[in-house]
């Protein structure tokens, strides 16, 4: 920071940034002993530990499914953000200035009204198609929210690419289908990745679309947490917390590898 | 991407211009999935019985429970926005000025909770908050007299929450602005004679204002929409307008109030985005670490 501060005021400040990483961190630790209750209420504390409730989740045909309807729908709803955001990155990135911008603001423009207001466009979406209820209008109404995050994080990997290294591979003959899938595509890959893990991410967690069109054989893992949030409170939440905690926690590592893989690549190549 | 793959006769087809097939396909997903809905819900919202009408927002905005939702969802947001600002603020100008693996480490910590469900987040601070909750036992073991609090089902409760799920955000914003001051800026500062005080009050804040505004703005309007926090940890009267929305859709049947409520919502905030784009751009509201 500002040089000539006293040392003291340094530790003060380091400590208090360690504080709020604290705040920040401490309550997600406190899932784990949560999720080891030996009754059926949840406590900071339990003693004894108990594996009880990870054996319920395990063995219930409810969250199971849960789970099972969330991978579905989140797996569409990243494959389809990802590729339009691809493409509407592209068409930032190439456009002139004044369709740019206005490209831009459409792209993100399901970023910046409030989600819910989404989940009722997509509730309102799937009545008039006569698809309430169905799956697939549920991955496209969670799409729409991870769309601008990927179109923006595309979008500045493309800009990175420089004009030359594209002019050369055709100059030196390359059809534009080579020059994507051997120039662009793998310059962009980290960017391509990314987008695609975040945009899961979000269509995974998301809420209100999935209440919205929720029926009873159609249920995402979300809609199961809040339900059993609301109205029953049982460890079981903590130990899908657990869960979910940890399979991010492997994410957000597997992600760090791949951008900084990329980044060393990038580093040799120049 | 160059001019050379947009040109040319040859990559034509069907009258379209290959390079401006991947645009179309973008504008008719978003016209089809997204504006197509909203017109919708406008067109619901202003209407009855086949006929334009103000009849549905004359009638929700009269009733008092809405203007009170509407004027607890704006409050809510800001004092939240508030504290996430005061809480961040000191520990971003550190966070900023830190560099190679406890950079990284640090940002690990920030972006570990942001990504991680705001579900999650907010069933923790259920079990937190409870009244035999570790918060309560901690108060009450540091002999702090009153307790046990009632921390959950209240308006406390959800601004708590709520600054717990949106803290990250004003992190991300305010380190991304303050990591591009330029430190040449402060040394000269120092070497004409400012005392560090002197330089953090007449170069460094003005300089980090812009990341500070578009932190409040990014965590007021989503804590303006927020809705799992305060369903979850609200009580019965403290509900937001996202609530409200949900309310009409699953209780009550009502679509013309919910499409009502979603045109308010929607003006809300493009009102807060024009009032902050004067001062700040709109690029910069979007992409605060760009």
């Amino acid at each position: 920071m500002i040089e000539g501060e006293s040392r003291g005021f340094r530790r003060l400040h380091t400590g208090y940034l360690i504080f709020v990483l604290g705040l920040l961190l401490l309550p997600l630790l406190a899932l784990l002993p949560m999720s080891f209750s030996p009754t059926a209420t949840v406590v900071a504390w339990p003693a004894p530990w108990s594996a009880r409730w990870y054996d319920a989740v395990a063995s219930s045909p409810e969250w199971r499914r849960a789970l099972g309807w969330s991978l579905l729908t989140a797996t569409f709803a990243s494959a389809i953000a990802t590729t339009t955001g691809y493409f509407g990155a592209a068409a930032i990135v190439r456009a002139g200035a004044r369709g740019s911008a206005a490209l831009q603001m459409l792209l993100l423009s399901p970023m910046m009204v409030p989600q819910v207001v989404v989940a009722l466009a997509t509730y309102v979406l799937a009545t008039s198609l006569g698809l309430h209820g169905h799956w697939l209008i549920l991955a496209v109404g969670q799409s729409l929210l991870g769309l601008p995050v990927a179109a923006m994080i595309i979008a500045a990997s493309l800009r990175g690419i420089h004009e030359s290294v594209i002019r050369a591979g055709i100059s030196l003959g390359g059809s534009r289908a080579q020059v994507f899938w051997r120039i662009v595509f793998p310059m962009s890959l980290h960017a391509i990745l990314s987008a695609a893990a975040l945009t899961f991410l979000i269509a995974f967690d998301e809420l209100l679309i999935a209440v919205f069109l929720a029926t009873p054989s159609l249920q995402t893992l979300p809609v199961r947490i809040y339900e059993s949030v609301h109205y029953e409170l049982t460890p079981a939440v903590a130990v899908i917390s657990v869960l979910l905690t940890a399979l991010l926690c492997a994410g957000v590592v597997l992600n760090q590898i791949v951008q900084w893989t990329a980044a060393r690549l990038k580093g040799g190549a120049r | 991407m160059p001019s050379e793959l947009a040109s040319g006769p040859a990559r034509r087809i069907g009258g379209l211009s290959r390079d401006y097939l991947g645009m179309w396909l973008v504008l008719a997903f978003l016209s089809l999935f997204f504006l197509y809905p909203l017109a919708r819900i406008l067109v619901l919202s202003l209407s009855e019985e086949g006929q334009f009408s103000l009849g549905v927002y004359a009638r929700l905005l009269g009733e008092p429970t809405t203007r009170e939702v509407l004027l607890q969802t704006i409050r809510t947001s800001l004092t939240v926005s508030l504290i996430c600002a005061l809480v961040a603020y000191p520990a971003a100008t550190r966070l900023a000025s830190l560099s190679g693996w406890q950079a990284t480490l640090c940002n690990l910590a920030i972006l570990f909770p942001f990504l991680t469900s705001s579900l999650v987040r907010t069933f923790v601070f259920i079990v937190l908050l409870g009244r035999r909750g570790i918060v309560n036992q901690a108060l009450e073991f540091l002999g702090v007299p009153g307790g046990p609090y009632k921390l959950l089902f209240n308006q406390v409760g959800v601004v708590i929450g709520m600054s717990y799920v949106l803290l990250p955000y004003m992190l991300l914003s305010l380190v991304g602005s303050m990591k591009r001051i330029d430190p040449a800026l402060l040394r000269a500062a120092r070497s004409l004679g400012a005392s560090p005080f002197t330089v953090f009050r007449t170069v460094y804040l003005p300089l980090s204002l812009p990341g500070l505004a578009a932190g409040f703005v990014i965590t007021t309007i989503l804590g303006f929409g927020y809705f799992v926090t305060p369903a979850l940890m609200g009580g019965p009267g403290d509900m937001m307008i996202a609530q409200l929305v949900e309310q009409q859709i699953s209780v009550t049947y009502n679509l013309a109030a919910a499409a009502a409520l979603a045109v308010i919502m929607i003006v809300v905030v493009a009102a807060a985005y024009a009032v902050a784009s004067r001062w700040l751009g709109l690029s910069r509201l979007m992409r605060p670490d760009s």
